[in-house]
């Protein structure tokens, strides 16, 4: 910054009050009282702080009922969650229950046709089927990450250690040949335990987590396996990750996914929630 | 705080009353009014989530402001939905065209800001890159200190004074703009010295 730069933003901070350290305030003071082209530059300040705060009430927008009603109601379900209550759908989870809860949303509803959808989670969920037992036939992350969704939501995923204790599903991660260290984000949902899935050839680690009806699955992998092409990741995606930390999609017939690096795993989480409500359950510094 | 209901209570005084805040700044960032109330939500969602990790004791509106803008940058670092935002270099540039110019600011504040339409000083804000309106609106709205901006928006507080001060002399020389376009005479002389802009109405009397 310029000599003259920094005092027209010490000027700034004069005209507002802020606090200047003694030299700082001799600056400005000295080029006030000095300076004709200062004096004229602390009184525009001046002056266009005074407009603005004048017509903050008109600067201001007024909620909508209907978000405010809607925050509410969100408040309601999630303090009806943290006091353990579920809803009756919740205890009978079935396939249509998940469908209409994927669905269900304005968000995924729009331009949608029920049946259609059913087809391409069915699909979805197929072409991992078809691989043997723990193996994806796919070597890509995203779409390893899809049909596994899918088959939580069909409910034929088999949880292989069924546990909330992230300690307990590390020695088992390690005990199934996952060499890196399992990320555990913190999240506001009950864990219900992990898998191992094999992508070409490596061991890479799945959790599913459970909000309410909504379900959560997260596939991690070796960013190193990523690195070397052992296991892909599209190309859009993984460059998001590099610039931006995090990539995320909304895809209406398969769900919101979240793609993050934490230290060298690479993680890939798919929800059927909306991104918003998705956004939502994670800590801040893990998206 | 273990037991939910006081919990919940705690959070709808605590942060709910700073709805109208989010919503306002969630409106200029976005400029949609269906995106700000999915900004408000997701925000309101997150923090009542984590609310047992705020800090007593610290500004809960800059706690949910910071929350906001997360979810906002999450939202539309990477959309196609990101909001027009001008290019820095661009302001910048303009920015050095108008940095020395010498404003008759008693005649301004008389003529021009004291007549600014609502809307004028509103589209003005809009226009204003993301980096320049956002220091406006956490200062000049939201009354947010300088240090409370500088931790909002990751950088130093010369930054915050700095962004100040131009977003400021961009939103004047824009009001300025409109002013002309209202009928008031703003020319700009340019003297040996640098630009000297003079204000007058230039309304022809009825």
């Amino acid at each position: 910054m310029t000599a003259g730069n920094e005092l027209n933003a010490l000027i700034s901070a004069y005209v507002d009050g802020e606090r200047l350290d003694q030299s700082e305030l001799q600056r400005v003071q000295d080029a006030l009282a000095s300076r004709k082209e200062m004096r004229k530059d602390a009184e525009l300040q001046s002056a266009t702080r005074a407009l603005v705060r004048s017509r903050s009430s008109s600067l201001r927008h007024q909620p909508p009922a209907s978000m405010m009603a809607s925050i509410q109601g969100a408040l309601d379900e999630a303090s009806a969650t943290s006091n353990g209550r579920t809803s009756p759908s919740s205890t009978s989870w079935s396939f249509s229950g998940a469908i209409r809860s994927l669905f269900g949303t304005p968000r995924f509803a729009t331009g949608l046709v029920a049946l259609g959808s059913v087809v391409v989670l069915a699909a979805a969920a197929l072409i991992f089927l078809r691989s043997p037992s723990g193996s994806a036939a796919d070597s890509e992350v995203t779409s390893v990450a899809y049909a596994t969704f899918g088959n939580v939501l069909t409910g034929s995923f088999g949880i292989e250690r069924e546990s909330s204790n992230t300690s307990e599903l590390r020695t088992f991660f390690a005990s199934r040949g996952v060499e890196f260290t399992v990320f555990f984000p913190e999240v506001h949902a009950s864990l219900r335990g992990g898998s191992v899935v094999t992508i070409n050839g490596r061991q890479c680690a799945q959790l599913v987590y459970e909000a309410g009806e909504k379900k959560i699955y997260l596939l991690e992998t070796d960013n190193n396996d990523i690195t070397r092409g052992d296991i892909e990741l599209e190309h859009g995606v993984l460059e998001d990750v590099e610039q931006s930390r995090w990539h995320w999609e909304e895809r209406a017939d398969m769900g919101t996914m979240f793609v993050w690096k934490s230290n060298n795993v690479m993680c890939t989480a798919v929800s059927n929630m909306p991104t918003n409500e998705f956004s939502a359950l994670f800590r801040l510094e893990t998206l | 705080m273990s037991d939910p209901s006081a919990l919940r209570a705690e959070f709808e005084r605590e942060a709910i009353p700073h709805m109208p805040a989010l919503y306002t700044f969630a409106v200029r960032m976005t400029r949609d009014e269906d995106d700000a109330s999915d900004l408000v939500q997701e925000t309101y969602l997150k923090a009542y989530r984590f609310f047992d990790k705020f800090e007593r004791g610290t500004n809960c509106k800059a706690w949910l402001f910071r929350i906001l803008k997360n979810s906002y940058i999450n939202r539309f670092r990477k959309s196609s939905k990101a909001p027009d935002t001008v290019e820095y270099d661009v302001i910048e540039e303009f920015y050095e065209t108008i940095r020395d110019s010498s404003v008759e600011t008693s005649v301004l504040e008389e003529q021009i800001f004291s007549q600014a339409l609502d809307d004028e000083v509103s589209t003005a804000l809009n226009r204003l890159p993301d980096e320049f309106r956002t220091v406006i609106i956490l200062c000049d709205i939201e009354n947010f200190t300088y240090e409370e901006i500088a931790e909002f928006i990751d950088c130093p507080i010369g930054t915050v004074r700095s962004r100040l001060h131009r977003a400021r002399k961009i939103l004047a020389a824009q009001l300025a703009s409109y002013a002309r376009e209202r009928g008031f005479d703003v020319d700009s002389d340019v003297d040996s010295r640098g630009n000297e802009l003079h204000v007058s109405d230039g309304r022809t009397p009825e």
